[in-house]
C-alpha cells in the first residue's frame, strides 16, 4: 500500500527515450509528432536548466523532468551538448544519451 | 512473447469483450477504438518499428486487463464516485473511471488508455480517438466492501496528479535537495518528496483518515529507499491539517502555482455521523465536501467503537463485525448520496 | 399504519423513528403502503458440481453456501435479467430503520407478481438494513428488471408494545447488500444431525 511505482518513473520520459531508442536501433524514421515532442522537450529543458524559475503552465511536464536530470548529471548534459533536436542525433549519440538518462531504480520493497 | 503475437491475442480477447453486455457506452467506445488501433498496427504497411509495436502492446495489455476487470460487475462504485469528484478538480479532460479488483495488497490509479501514445507515435493512424480518458483504479479484492480502507486511493491520485503535472519535479527544479546532503541519498530524498506530496494531497480530501490508514498499515515502518518513515509522514500530515506552514508545503504550493494547478488545501467537511451510525443507519451526506469527509469521520467512529467507547450495538461485537458494520454504513451513506444526485440530475423533462 | 402516522414518525430520532434512506420520491408513501425500489446488488445462484446445498459442516465436500452464489453489482437505471427458475438474492434500494413497535411486510407490487415474481417477507420491529429480497421467476419468460424500479410495497403494522430487535447477534444485521443463507449456522443443526445419525 502507498508504494511508489518504479515502472511509472521510467515512463515519465518515455516519448523522449522512445525517440532516442528508434535512432539507436537504426530506424530510418522517427514519427513526426514524436520528433516534435523530442525537440520541444529538449529546448524547454535547456531553458529551465539556465533559469528554473521559467516554469509556467505551458511548459511540457517532461521538460521539467529532463531539466532536473540534466542538472543532476553532467554525463547527460555532455551527451546532449550541441544537439538542437532529434535531427542532430545519430545512433552513437542516441546510445550515449540513453545511457546517461537516469532510470531512477526503486528499491525492491 | 513477440509483440505482434501479443497484439493478435489481445485483439481476439478484445473482440470478445466488445460484445459483453456489461460495458457502458463509454467503455464500449474505448474498446472499439482499441480494436481499431490494434488492427491498424497489425496491418500497416510498411509496418511500424518493433519498438513502437512493443510499447503499444504493453499498453494495450494493461488496458485490456482493466477492461476485463470491469466486466466482473463487482466494482466498488462508491469509491469511484468519491474519486471522480476529486479527479475533476485536477484534470480538465473528461475521464471515465473504472475499477479492477486485484489480488495484490496495493492500490493504484493510472491512465489506462494508450491514446497519447497512439497520437504521438502512430503517424499513419487517421481515425478519431475517444475524447475522454480512461482512468483505472486497482483495489484489493478483500477491501471491495470496505471503503474506509480505500482512502489510500487518494494518495495514489496524488501521485497521478504529481506525474501528470510534474509537481514535485518542479519543486526539485526550484528548490533542489540541499547540497549538503550526500549524493547517494538524493534519490531517496526526491522519492520522499513525492511521497509527502501524495500524503498531503490525500489529506486535502480525507483529512486525518490518511494518517490513520498509514498508522494501521505499519506504524513503525522505518525509512526505505523510496518511503519516509511512517511517523514522519503522519507528523507532516497532522501539521498540514493543523494549518501550520513548513518548508516542504511551500515548495509544493509554489510548484502547483507555477504549473497552473490548484493549491493544496482542505477540501472536506466532517459530517456528524454519530447519531445515524449509533442508530445503525447511514448518514445523509450533504455535498461533495462531506462525501470526502466521510472517510475521516468513519475512521474516527471506527476507532471509538473498536476501543470500547462506541454505541450500544458495538458492545459484545467482535472487531471484524464492527469494521464491517461501520464500513457498510459508510458505503451506504456514500451510495445514497450518489443515488440522490443521479435522481435529481435526471428528472423528467 | 396510515400515511399520516408514518409521516409523523419519518426521520424522528429515537426508537419510535422510521427512516427510509434514500427516499427518492415522497410520492412513494401511499395511504396504506410505501413503495420500495429494487436495489443494485445481486447474488445470483449458480450451478456447481455438488448435487445439493448441504448444511452438515462435518460432511466431506461441505461447501459454504456463499459458494453457490455469484455477486454482481449494477448502477441505478441499469438492468438485470431474471431467468425462469432462477433464485437471485437482492435487497431494496432503501435502507430502512423500523421503529421498535412496528413490523413490516414486504411484498412485490402487483405489476411484478403478474409477471411471475412474488416476494413476501416479514421484517421484525427495530430492523436496520436494506430489506433482503429473494427473487424467483415463476414465469416462463426471462424478465428484465431495472435497478431503482418500484418493485415492492412495504406495509407497516404497529404493535401494542416495543420489541427489542437485538444487535450483532442477529443473523442479518445492518445489511446493505444481499447475504446468502446462514441456515448452516443454525445452532440446533449439530444436535439434529446427531439424532439423525443415531437412527
Amino acid at each position: 500500500m502507498f508504494a511508489a511505482m518504479p515502472s511509472d518513473t521510467l515512463r515519465r520520459l518515455e516519448y523522449f527515450r522512445l525517440a532516442l531508442q528508434l535512432v539507436d536501433r537504426g530506424s530510418g524514421h522517427v514519427p513526426t509528432r514524436l520528433s516534435e515532442h523530442f525537440d520541444q522537450v529538449l529546448s524547454q529543458a535547456r531553458l529551465l536548466v539556465v533559469d528554473p524559475t521559467a516554469v509556467t503552465p505551458d511548459v511540457i511536464p517532461q521538460a521539467v523532468h529532463l531539466a532536473n536530470d540534466m542538472r543532476r548529471g553532467s554525463a547527460l548534459r555532455d551527451a546532449l551538448d550541441g544537439i538542437a533536436g532529434i535531427a542532430d542525433i545519430n545512433p552513437v549519440i542516441a546510445h550515449n544519451v540513453l545511457c546517461s538518462l537516469d532510470p531512477n531504480f526503486a528499491s525492491s520493497d | 512473447m513477440h509483440p505482434r503475437t501479443d497484439l493478435e491475442l489481445l485483439k481476439e480477447s478484445l473482440s470478445d469483450l466488445a460484445h459483453t453486455p456489461y460495458f457502458n457506452r463509454a467503455l464500449e467506445e474505448h474498446t472499439q477504438a482499441l480494436l481499431d488501433v490494434v488492427e491498424h498496427v497489425l496491418t500497416a504497411s510498411p509496418s511500424y518499428d518493433d519498438e513502437i509495436v512493443r510499447q503499444l502492446a504493453d499498453k494495450v495489455w494493461t488496458t485490456h486487463r482493466y477492461l476485463e476487470g470491469s466486466t466482473t460487475k463487482e466494482s466498488p462504485y462508491e469509491i469511484e464516485y468519491c474519486l471522480r469528484f476529486a479527479i475533476s478538480e485536477w484534470l480538465t479532460r473528461d475521464c471515465i473511471v473504472t475499477t479492477a479488483l486485484t489480488d495484490e495488497k496495493d492500490f493504484h490509479l493510472r491512465i489506462g488508455d494508450p491514446w497519447d501514445f497512439v497520437e504521438t507515435t502512430l503517424d499513419r493512424y487517421e481515425s478519431d480517438l475517444p475524447q475522454s480518458r480512461l482512468i483505472f483504479i486497482g483495489v484489493p479484492r478483500l477491501y471491495k466492501s470496505l471503503p474506509l480502507f480505500c482512502c489510500a486511493l487518494y494518495h495514489e491520485l496524488g501521485h497521478f496528479v504529481d506525474q501528470m503535472g510534474e509537481v514535485t519535479e518542479t519543486s526539485l527544479l526550484i528548490s533542489p535537495i540541499d547540497a549538503g546532503v550526500p549524493e547517494q541519498f538524493h534519490q531517496a530524498m526526491e522519492s520522499f518528496r513525492r511521497e509527502h506530496f501524495a500524503d498531503l494531497f490525500a489529506a486535502c480530501y480525507v483529512g486525518s483518515a490518511i494518517a490513520d490508514s498509514l498508522d494501521a498499515v505499519n506504524p513503525d515502518a522505518g525509512m526505505t529507499l523510496t518511503h519516509p518513515p511512517t511517523q514522519q509522514r503522519i507528523d507532516l500530515i497532522r501539521s498540514f491539517l493543523a494549518g501550520e506552514t513548513f518548508q516542504e508545503l511551500e515548495f509544493y504550493q509554489d510548484a502547483l502555482k507555477r504549473r497552473g494547478l490548484p493549491e493544496l488545501k482542505c477540501r472536506f467537511d466532517i459530517p456528524a455521523i454519530e447519531a445515524a451510525f449509533d442508530d445503525i443507519r447511514p448518514h445523509v451526506l450533504e455535498g461533495t465536501e462531506q462525501l470526502h469527509g466521510m472517510f475521516p469521520a468513519g475512521w474516527s467512529y471506527l476507532a471509538k467503537s473498536i476501543h470500547g467507547s462506541g454505541a450500544a450495538w458495538s458492545v459484545g461485537a467482535t472487531r471484524l463485525e464492527i469494521i464491517r458494520i461501520v464500513n457498510d454504513l459508510a458505503e451506504k451513506s456514500i451510495r445514497n448520496a450518489s443515488l440522490r444526485q443521479l435522481w435529481a440530475l435526471n428528472h423528467d423533462a | 399504519m396510515t400515511r399520516d402516522e408514518l409521516l409523523e414518525r419519518l426521520r424522528k430520532p429515537g426508537p419510535a423513528g422510521l427512516w427510509i434512506e434514500p427516499l427518492l420520491d415522497e410520492g412513494q408513501i401511499g395511504e396504506v403502503t410505501t413503495d420500495l425500489r429494487l436495489g443494485y446488488d445481486f447474488l445470483v445462484s449458480i450451478m456447481t458440481r455438488r448435487p445439493y446445498i448441504g448444511f452438515a459442516r462435518e460432511d466431506r465436500g461441505f461447501r459454504s453456501v456463499t459458494s453457490y452464489f455469484q455477486p454482481t453489482r449494477r448502477e441505478l437505471g441499469e438492468r438485470f435479467v431474471l431467468y425462469p427458475g432462477q433464485v437471485v438474492l437482492s435487497t431494496t434500494l432503501e435502507y430502512v430503520a423500523l421503529p421498535s413497535d412496528v413490523h413490516a411486510d414486504l411484498l412485490t407490487r402487483s405489476s411484478y407478481t403478474r409477471l411471475g415474481i412474488a416476494v413476501n417477507t416479514l421484517v421484525q420491529p427495530g430492523y436496520r438494513g436494506c430489506f433482503s429480497v429473494e427473487l424467483f421467476n415463476h414465469g416462463n419468460n426471462p424478465v428484465e428488471l431495472v435497478v431503482g424500479a418500484k418493485m415492492f410495497q412495504m406495509r407497516l403494522t404497529k404493535l401494542p408494545g416495543d420489541l427489542p430487535y437485538g444487535g450483532v447477534q442477529r443473523k442479518y444485521f445492518g445489511n446493505v447488500r444481499p447475504t446468502p443463507s446462514r441456515a448452516d449456522e443454525d445452532k440446533d443443526l449439530p444436535r439434529l444431525l446427531r439424532i439423525g445419525r443415531k437412527r
